[in-house]
C-alpha cells in the first residue's frame, strides 16, 4: 500500500468514505439483483446492511465537513487487495446462496475493514489520525460483533467453508 | 464532473448475482467519470447475450442489436458521428462465433472505437453451452459431454494478427484495474479490443478461481513480433495492456468528398 495513506489525514478520509461508499452500493447492487431474482429473504438481508453501510458512510463524511479531500481516480486508491475492503468479490455471491453464506461474506468484508482501519491506526506517526482510524476500527469491531451475532442466531453448524450449490442445467 | 454511480440509468440488472458484468459495468461508469464526459457523448452498442444487455444499465445512448452485429452497427455509427465516444459490446459467442468474421475486419478496418467482449467461455443466457473460447475438455454441458474437443479460440493472438492496434486482457475481479484499462482504451485512436475475463458462477462455478489464477503483466509494446511472442506462451490469464501501436484510423483523410465524386459520374 501507499505509505502516504499512513501519513496524510486527507488521504485517508478520501479513501474511508469511498470505502463506505462502494460497499453500501455494491449491498444495494445485490439486494436489488436478488430483488429481480425473487429471493425477498435475502434481498431484505442485502437491503438491511446497504442501508447501515450508507448510514455509516454519512458518519465518514461527517468528519470531513469543510474539508477539501484528494480527487482520485478509482485505480489511484491504494487498497491492500484489488477493491477496497468493505466491498465483497462478485464472484463470493451466487444466486442460490444461503442467508449463513450471505452473512459469511458480509463478515469477511467487515473483518477486512477493521484489519485496515488496525492497520493504519497502528502504522501511522500522525496523531490525529490515528485517533481517527482508530475511531473507525471500533465502529468497524461492532459491525463485526452485530454480524457474528447474527449468524449465531441462525444456529449454522458450519460456518467456515462458502459452499456455492452447483450450477442450474435444465438442458 | 459526474461520480461513477451517476453514468447508471437506474434500470435493475437481471444478471445473475455473482456474475462478473457487473463489475464491467462499474468498470465502465469509472473510466466515464474519469473521462469527465457527458453521458450524451457515449454511445454503447451491443449484440445479443448477458453481456449485450450492458447498455440498458447506462444512460448513455444505446443500441442493443442483432446477435453478433455490435461491430458493423458501431462501425457505421462512429463513421456517421465521429464525435461520439463509440463502445462496442457483447460476449464470447456473440463477438467470436456468429460476429468472429466482423471481429477480424474490424481490428483490420481500425475505426476509432473500442471492442469491450466479456468472455465467460460459454453461452450464459441460453443456460450454459461451450462459447468459441470454452476449454477443450469443459464437460458441463450435455451437448457436449466430452468436452467441445476443440481448441479455443485465442481473441488477443487473433486480433494481433488481424491487425488491431490496441490489445488489452482485464479481469472482473480487479474492476478498478480495468477501469483504467478502459480509460486508456478510449483515448486510444483507432479500435481498441479489449478482453475481459468475466466469470459466469452459474454455469461455470470453476470460474470462481479466476482470481487466484489472473496475473499482471508489464508487456505494453508496440512490437508486433514482441507482442506475437508473448501471446502465443500466453496461459490465458496475463491481464494488462498486452499491446499499443497507434497508428491512423479509418476512414482516412481525403481531398475530395462524396459530393465531388457525384460531380464526377454525373451524366
Amino acid at each position: 500500500m501507499n505509505t502516504a495513506l499512513y501519513e496524510d489525514e486527507l488521504l485517508f478520509l478520501a479513501h474511508s468514505v469511498t470505502l463506505e461508499q462502494e460497499a453500501a452500493e455494491r449491498l444495494y447492487e445485490l439486494a436489488d439483483t436478488l430483488e429481480v431474482h425473487n429471493n425477498r429473504p435475502l434481498h431484505a438481508l442485502f437491503l438491511e446492511l446497504a442501508q447501515l453501510s450508507e448510514r455509516h458512510a454519512s458518519d465518514v463524511l461527517a468528519h470531513c465537513q469543510g474539508r477539501q479531500l484528494p480527487a482520485l481516480q478509482a485505480w489511484e486508491y491504494s487498497w491492500p487487495d484489488a477493491e477496497s475492503p468493505e466491498s465483497f468479490q462478485y464472484s463470493q455471491v451466487h444466486y442460490l446462496m444461503s442467508a449463513e453464506q450471505a452473512l459469511q461474506v458480509a463478515l469477511e468484508v467487515e473483518q477486512n475493514t477493521l484489519g485496515f482501519y488496525s492497520d493504519v491506526a497502528r502504522r501511522t506517526t500522525q496523531p490525529s489520525l490515528r485517533q481517527l482510524a482508530e475511531g473507525f476500527a471500533r465502529e468497524e469491531a461492532e459491525h463485526v460483533k452485530a454480524v457474528q451475532a447474527r449468524l449465531q442466531a441462525l444456529q449454522c453448524p458450519a460456518l467456515n467453508n462458502l459452499d456455492l450449490d452447483p450450477p442450474h442445467s435444465p438442458e | 464532473m459526474l461520480k461513477a454511480k451517476q453514468y447508471k440509468s437506474g434500470v435493475k440488472p437481471i444478471w445473475c448475482p455473482g456474475c462478473g458484468h457487473y463489475s464491467v459495468l462499474n468498470a465502465i461508469t469509472k473510466a466515464f467519470a474519469a473521462l469527465e464526459q457527458s453521458p450524451e457523448q457515449a454511445v454503447l452498442v451491443s449484440g445479443i447475450g448477458c453481456s449485450s444487455r450492458l447498455p440498458a444499465y447506462l444512460n448513455s445512448y444505446g443500441f442493443h442489436g442483432v446477435h453478433g452485429r455490435a461491430l458493423p452497427l458501431a462501425t457505421g455509427l462512429k463513421v456517421a458521428r465521429p464525435d461520439l465516444n463509440v463502445i462496442a459490446l457483447g460476449g464470447d459467442g456473440d463477438g467470436f462465433s456468429i460476429g468472429g468474421n466482423h471481429f477480424l475486419h474490424a481490428c483490420r478496418r481500425n475505426v476509432d472505437l473500442v471492442y469491450v467482449v466479456m468472455d465467460n467461455e460459454v453461452y450464459g443466457m441460453t443456460k450454459g453451452q461451450a462459447s468459441p473460447t470454452t476449454p477443450e475438455h469443459w464437460q458441463h454441458s450435455k451437448l457436449t459431454p466430452h468436452g467441445p474437443e476443440v481448441r479455443p479460440f485465442q481473441p488477443c493472438a487473433l486480433a494481433l494478427a488481424a491487425g488491431a492496434g490496441f490489445i488489452a486482457r482485464g479481469h472482473s475481479g480487479d474492476p478498478n484495474g480495468l477501469a483504467q484499462m478502459l480509460f486508456a482504451a478510449v483515448k486510444h485512436p483507432g479500435f481498441a479490443f479489449v478482453q475481459v475475463l468475466s466469470q459466469c458462477v452459474t454455469f461455470c462455478p470453476e470460474q470462481v478461481q479466476w482470481k487466484e489464477q489472473v496475473h499482471a503483466e508489464s508487456v505494453g509494446t508496440d512490437n508486433p513480433a514482441e507482442a506475437a511472442h508473448f501471446l502465443h506462451s500466453d496461459d490465458g490469464f496475463a491481464k494488462g495492456i498486452f499491446y499499443c501501436n497507434p497508428r491512423t484510423p479509418w476512414p482516412l483523410p481525403h481531398d475530395s468528398q462524396a459530393t465531388d465524386l457525384r460531380e464526377g459520374f454525373r451524366l
